[in-house]
């Protein structure tokens, strides 16, 4: 009986799991497909410039230009190649000296870095590999904030970047996928209630037959 | 005698609470490299984590008991 009631209850939790799945990846692929077709927005105060984002192969993927139209959204991302490149060129509003800057994916700084400004300019120009930003290959969507301030003003802005690629065979996906195999084949094996040992039951006291000499105390009430 | 098998269950939120975590940090790895959720914050990931961690201990205490081995 009580593997009856066990196989039910499992079919019944694989039945939700899939359908919750089901209906997750039903609206993600149309928010996705959405998302694809919508142009990058960001956020940037204090600065102006262009920002484009580059393949493995050199190929041009996406680019930005603040002050946006579009505001910071998750479903305005920059896309952006882990294996790719990242060019800017911008200027700030402010002269800015002895500033020090950040650039945080999800809330954790991921580069940072300072400078004088000695040579009292306004503007910069470069290009970098985006694995200097990332300790390995990742995909996915995040959002990312960068901030430089000093003496003169600041400089921020947020966006959301959408790291593209398949992100089988990376070192998150192998993980994500270890790991959840682990824990539900754990939580369904041995993380469920199980029957433990018999209560210690005290052996019952010897009973003699009402007839017999001395009698019995269950007749007395 | 034969107790019930109630009075003999022995729950498991440890274990629940461990595959639970176990199972939050993959499907959160897993969320994150697929791009399903707009984590905008690490805050945001830890609580989808423990939510599943407390779905874990929800299923050991409160999940059909195992089948015996005895």
């Amino acid at each position: 009986m009580s593997s009856i009631v066990t196989n039910r209850w499992l079919l019944a939790a694989s039945a939700v799991v899939v359908a919750l799945l089901a209906a997750l990846a039903t609206t993600l692929s149309v928010a996705a497909a959405a998302a694809a077709s919508n142009p990058p927005g960001g956020d940037l105060t204090g600065c102006k410039g262009t920002v484009q984002s580059f393949d493995s192969s050199g190929k041009q993927i996406d680019t930005i230009t603040f002050p946006s139209a579009v505001g910071s959204s998750s479903s305005s991302p920059f896309h952006v190649d882990s294996g790719g490149k990242v060019a800017h060129d911008g200027s700030s509003d402010n002269l800015i000296l002895n500033n020090s800057w950040h650039v945080s994916v999800a809330g954790i700084t991921v580069r940072s870095g300072g400078a004088p400004n000695k040579s009292h300019t306004q503007s910069d120009k470069g290009t970098d590999d985006v694995s200097k930003y990332m300790p390995f290959k990742v995909t996915g969507l995040y959002y990312a904030e960068f901030k430089l301030s000093g003496d003169g003003g600041s400089c921020s802005g947020n966006m959301w970047v959408k790291l593209v690629g398949s992100p089988v065979g990376t070192p998150a996906w192998i993980a994500g996928i270890v790991l959840a195999v682990l824990g539900l084949g754990g939580l369904f094996v041995v993380g469920r209630p199980s029957y433990g040992d018999a209560p210690v039951v005290p052996p019952a006291a010897p009973t003699m037959p009402p007839d017999s000499p001395g009698g019995s105390n269950a007749s007395v009430t | 005698m034969q107790a019930s098998p109630d009075r003999l269950r022995t729950r498991h939120p440890l274990w629940g609470a461990l595959f639970g975590l176990l199972l939050g940090v993959g499907v959160a790895l897993l969320v994150v490299v697929y791009g399903w959720v707009p984590f905008s914050s690490w805050l945001e990931m830890l609580a989808f984590v423990i939510g599943i961690t407390a779905f874990g201990i929800l299923v050991g205490v409160f999940a059909p008991i195992r089948r015996p081995s005895w």
